[in-house]
């Protein structure tokens, strides 16, 4: 039976459990949860996840939430390289990084995803470029220590692609669809390791969801 | 070489206790090595080069160097093999899954909101940092409540956040919940029957009576310990 995902595709969280299940060769079906009729907050919806938000993924009798241990999940179940889990050091760097994007990376691109691209188009309001001004300050402090890091390693948990490097695709897919995507020049290497994520074929294949889903 | 591994921080950081409870829980030989964060060091040279972000804590095992005390946590237990405590013993697939989803609520529900209400009525207080906005607080303590409310329905149905067994999911709870029992707002947790029994649980375990020696007594801790 293959794994079903709910949620939309165009939902940073949801692509990043898309690529993963991409990666692994896993069959999946991904099965919508409209927002705008609050079926995320429906009682089957939380009865999957229990704060009403996306993704979910059942794998048979297993409900999972959560998009990072979802990803853990299909790559522990198929083996997959990406979380190095036969090396207990390569394994530690993957969960440091994998860590640094949510708290360093995710955090500050949430707000400026939010204010640049989700306000303006789906709620009609106005972008508050105080607050886009401050996050893309944390967002340099970040970028600049990926881009020392980039210099000593081909990808951020060492010579070999993981977790951490493929968990930042969504969100750094949209900060290129922001107006500020020309921060990126400042870091070269940093835009050289978005663009070789974006050349993958799993990943090329959950962005064209991700437009079919907007 | 020593065998031991270091950890650069101090006790009283919640995410420090968080790693010295799971260095305690896997039995590993350890130093506590202070940062002095009142004199800036965790922006000196020499703790950037471990933690590039300059927070603590920073860890060393050998050659291996570590920051996000969620990672150090995973290799230590991993280390030590204590693969019970990341829900993996026997390589179970869905043990290890469930620790994983209950350790990413405790990283992007829970500490987020109550983060905010320690830093607002213990930390600044404790470092000088000025008074508490209590808008802030407020606004923290109703999103807590919300969180605490799907806990509450979680630990009916299991002893611990991931299932029968204790896991990292329940121990890196440890230091925010410690500071936040501190304050008039440990109600949030002695509220709710389900929540203080898994607290007090926690606490009774012999890895977390001797952490919680290090740790702070409120109004208690000097501007060189955080």
């Amino acid at each position: 039976m293959a794994m079903k995902v709910f949620g939309q595709p165009m939902s940073t969280n949801v692509a990043r459990v898309l690529v993963c299940l991409e990666e692994a060769g896993v069959k999946y079906e991904v099965v919508p949860v409209d927002f705008a009729t609050a079926e995320h907050k429906s009682p089957e919806h939380t009865s999957r996840n229990p704060f009403g938000q996306v993704p979910a993924l059942q794998d048979g009798d297993l409900v999972l939430f959560e998009s990072r241990a979802i990803s853990r999940y299909v790559l522990r179940k198929n083996s997959s390289e990406l979380l190095k889990e036969g090396s207990l050091g390569d394994s530690a760097r993957v969960d440091v990084w994998l860590e640094v994007e949510s708290h360093h990376f995710d955090r500050p691109m949430a707000v400026i995803i939010y204010q640049c691209l989700v306000l303006p188009v789906y709620f009609g309001g106005k972008t508050d470029e105080k607050i886009v001004e401050e996050n893309l300050e944390t967002l340099r402090k970040t970028f600049r220590v990926y881009e020392d890091r980039l210099s000593r390693s081909t990808y951020l948990a060492g010579d070999f692609i993981s977790l951490a490097d493929l968990s930042h695709f969504p969100t750094a897919y949209y900060l290129l669809a922001t107006p500020h995507a020309g921060m990126l020049d400042e870091f070269p290497r940093v835009k050289a390791w978005i663009d070789g994520m974006l050349a993958r074929p799993a990943v090329i294949k959950v962005i064209e969801m991700m437009k079919a889903s907007a | 070489m020593t065998g031991g591994v270091k950890v650069y921080g101090v006790a009283a950081s919640p995410f420090v206790a968080t790693v010295l409870v799971c260095l305690e829980e896997a039995g590993a030989d350890y130093e506590l090595v202070a940062v002095d964060m009142a004199a800036r060091e965790n922006r000196s040279p020499h703790h950037l080069a471990r933690n590039p972000f300059g927070k603590i804590p920073a860890f060393e095992d050998g050659e291996l160097t570590l920051f996000e005390s969620r990672a150090i946590s995973r290799y230590v237990l991993r280390k030590n093999n204590r693969m019970d405590l990341l829900g993996g013993e026997g390589g179970d697939l869905e043990g290890s899954a469930m620790a994983d989803v209950w350790a990413e609520v405790e990283a992007h529900q829970y500490s987020p909101a109550v983060s905010n209400i320690v830093r607002e009525c213990v930390i600044k207080q404790m470092i000088g940092a000025g008074e508490r906005d209590q808008a802030v607080v407020d606004e923290n303590v109703e999103r807590l409540g919300k969180v605490l409310d799907v806990y509450e329905e979680r630990l009916s149905e299991s002893e611990y956040l991931a299932g029968r067994l204790v896991t990292v999911a329940d121990l890196s709870h440890f230091g925010f919940t410690w500071f936040l029992m501190t304050t008039e707002y440990a109600s949030l947790v002695e509220s709710r029957a389900n929540v203080k029994a898994w607290w007090e649980r926690l606490l009774a375990r012999p890895a977390v009576k001797k952490v919680t020696a290090l740790m702070p007594a409120p109004g208690g801790v000097t501007t060189t310990t955080i």
